[in-house]
């Protein structure tokens, strides 16, 4: 139930190679593998924390007024991110800036909030938030991954070739579309022949 | 009408309960928060310093900003600690410069900014020697410097501030590195002009009047 949970947001609903959705701070924070991480972390706490609260309240809330509902209880989530992160990891968050009270308006949130912990109960949800948090995370850390080689010679903060000069143009925003339009070509590629396969 | 009533309500209700959980955080961690930034400004004025000096908080009059620090060693004056503020490519950029008593820079270090990362956020960008390679092969990892605010020391305040732009400083050889120093330069981090010029902006327009305010108003 879990790994298939996992599985599904992961592989077959991963946000950013699947639905395509997150992109913005996917192409923002993907400059260094530890950001990757730290603004993963913040995702899947946010996601895990805001899809259990939505899924709790969902009959209670009126249909009318759901949207507003739901960023609140999302902005809410982010604020506490935040304030934790400034209280327990001042370092990466002064990395991840503006981008973590921006997690509010990233639309893998409201997506499985009105698409997922609205119509589902509280266990299932949670379990979509961690699974699709997973996804987004491991995306970011694949892209942050391949930019932060490319655009800056390093991994994890330590020069990979000595005396290389890296091309500049991974570390800034072209570069990461440049990368997540060739990651995502990728996967459609596997994806598509595996489909042929199976006819 | 009793729909709208009970809509306003459900929004309203939602609201309390958010203000609530966010104030309660918020008074838990205000605590470890300022701790944290008055950690930062300590640790930060302590690299600014020579090693041994003692950190004297002073109250400063107009035109010296209302808190600066004095370093002392002994009887002597080791040079001055400022808080400088400086608006960059989306807000403020917060960082501690020291100068000793000739007014060249001893050290410098961000406090606070919020430049685009991976741009300008590299001002604080720490650059360790070690390569991957070494770190797998063990050994002890050593501390990173801020290559960006590295490159100040030795820079004299009272003496005009040029910036090149051809290659960033941690690329440099050892023998360029000084004659940039010698010759009052300093490299831009590549793609981030904004925030290096805020920087220096910030050194420009406040140094040259502390440091003479400090010395009498003689140059």
């Amino acid at each position: 139930m879990i790994s298939e949970e996992l599985k599904r947001g992961i592989v077959s609903e991963n946000p950013i190679f699947a639905l395509a959705l997150g992109l913005c701070p996917a192409v923002a924070i993907s400059t260094s593998v530890i950001n990757a991480f730290g603004m993963g972390a913040a995702v899947i706490f946010v996601l895990t924390g805001s899809n259990i609260i939505i899924s709790f309240v969902r009959k209670w809330v009126p249909d009318k007024v759901r949207i507003p509902c739901f960023i609140t209880i999302i902005a809410t989530f982010v604020t506490i991110a935040d304030l934790l992160m400034k209280a327990y990891a001042p370092l990466l968050n002064r990395q991840l800036g503006i981008f973590v009270p921006l997690i509010v308006v990233n639309c893998i949130i409201l997506a499985r909030a009105e698409s997922y912990a609205s119509q589902n109960n509280v266990r299932k949800s949670a379990l979509d938030g961690i699974a699709i948090g997973c996804g987004f995370a491991l995306s970011l850390v694949v892209i942050a991954a391949v930019r932060e080689v490319l655009g800056s010679n390093r991994l994890f903060g330590l020069t990979v070739v000595p005396g290389f000069r890296p091309m500049l143009v991974f570390a800034i925003a072209p570069g990461g579309f440049f990368t997540i339009a060739a990651l995502l070509a990728l996967v459609n590629y596997r994806r598509l022949k595996k489909d042929k396969n199976n006819l | 009408m009793s729909e709208t009533i009970k809509l306003a309500l459900a929004l309203a209700l939602v609201c309390v309960f958010s203000g609530i959980i966010i104030s309660f955080t918020h008074s838990s961690t205000a605590q470890k928060i300022e701790a944290q930034k008055l950690r930062e400004q300590r640790s930060a004025l302590s690299q600014v310093f020579a090693p041994g000096a003692r950190i004297v908080d002073t109250v400063g009059t107009p035109p010296l900003p209302r808190q600066y620090w004095i370093g002392r060693n002994g009887p002597s004056t080791t040079g001055y600690a400022f808080v400088v503020e400086s608006r960059g490519y989306f807000g403020i950029i917060r960082y501690i410069a020291g100068i000793d008593e000739q007014g060249r820079i001893m050290g410098m270090k961000i406090l606070s900014q919020s430049e685009t990362p991976g741009l300008g956020a590299r001002v604080e960008e720490l650059v360790s020697e070690k390569s991957l390679w070494n770190a797998f092969g063990g050994g002890v990892r050593k501390n990173g410097y801020q290559w960006f605010m590295e490159q100040f020391k030795g820079i004299s305040v009272n003496k005009p501030l040029y910036v090149s732009t051809a290659l960033e400083w941690r690329f440099l050889p050892e023998k360029i590195k000084k004659e940039f120093t010698g010759s009052n330069t300093v490299s831009a981090i590549t793609g981030a002009t904004v925030s290096t010029r805020a920087i220096i902006a910030g050194l420009e327009k406040n140094l040259p009047t502390w440091y003479a305010a400090l010395h009498g108003g003689k140059l």
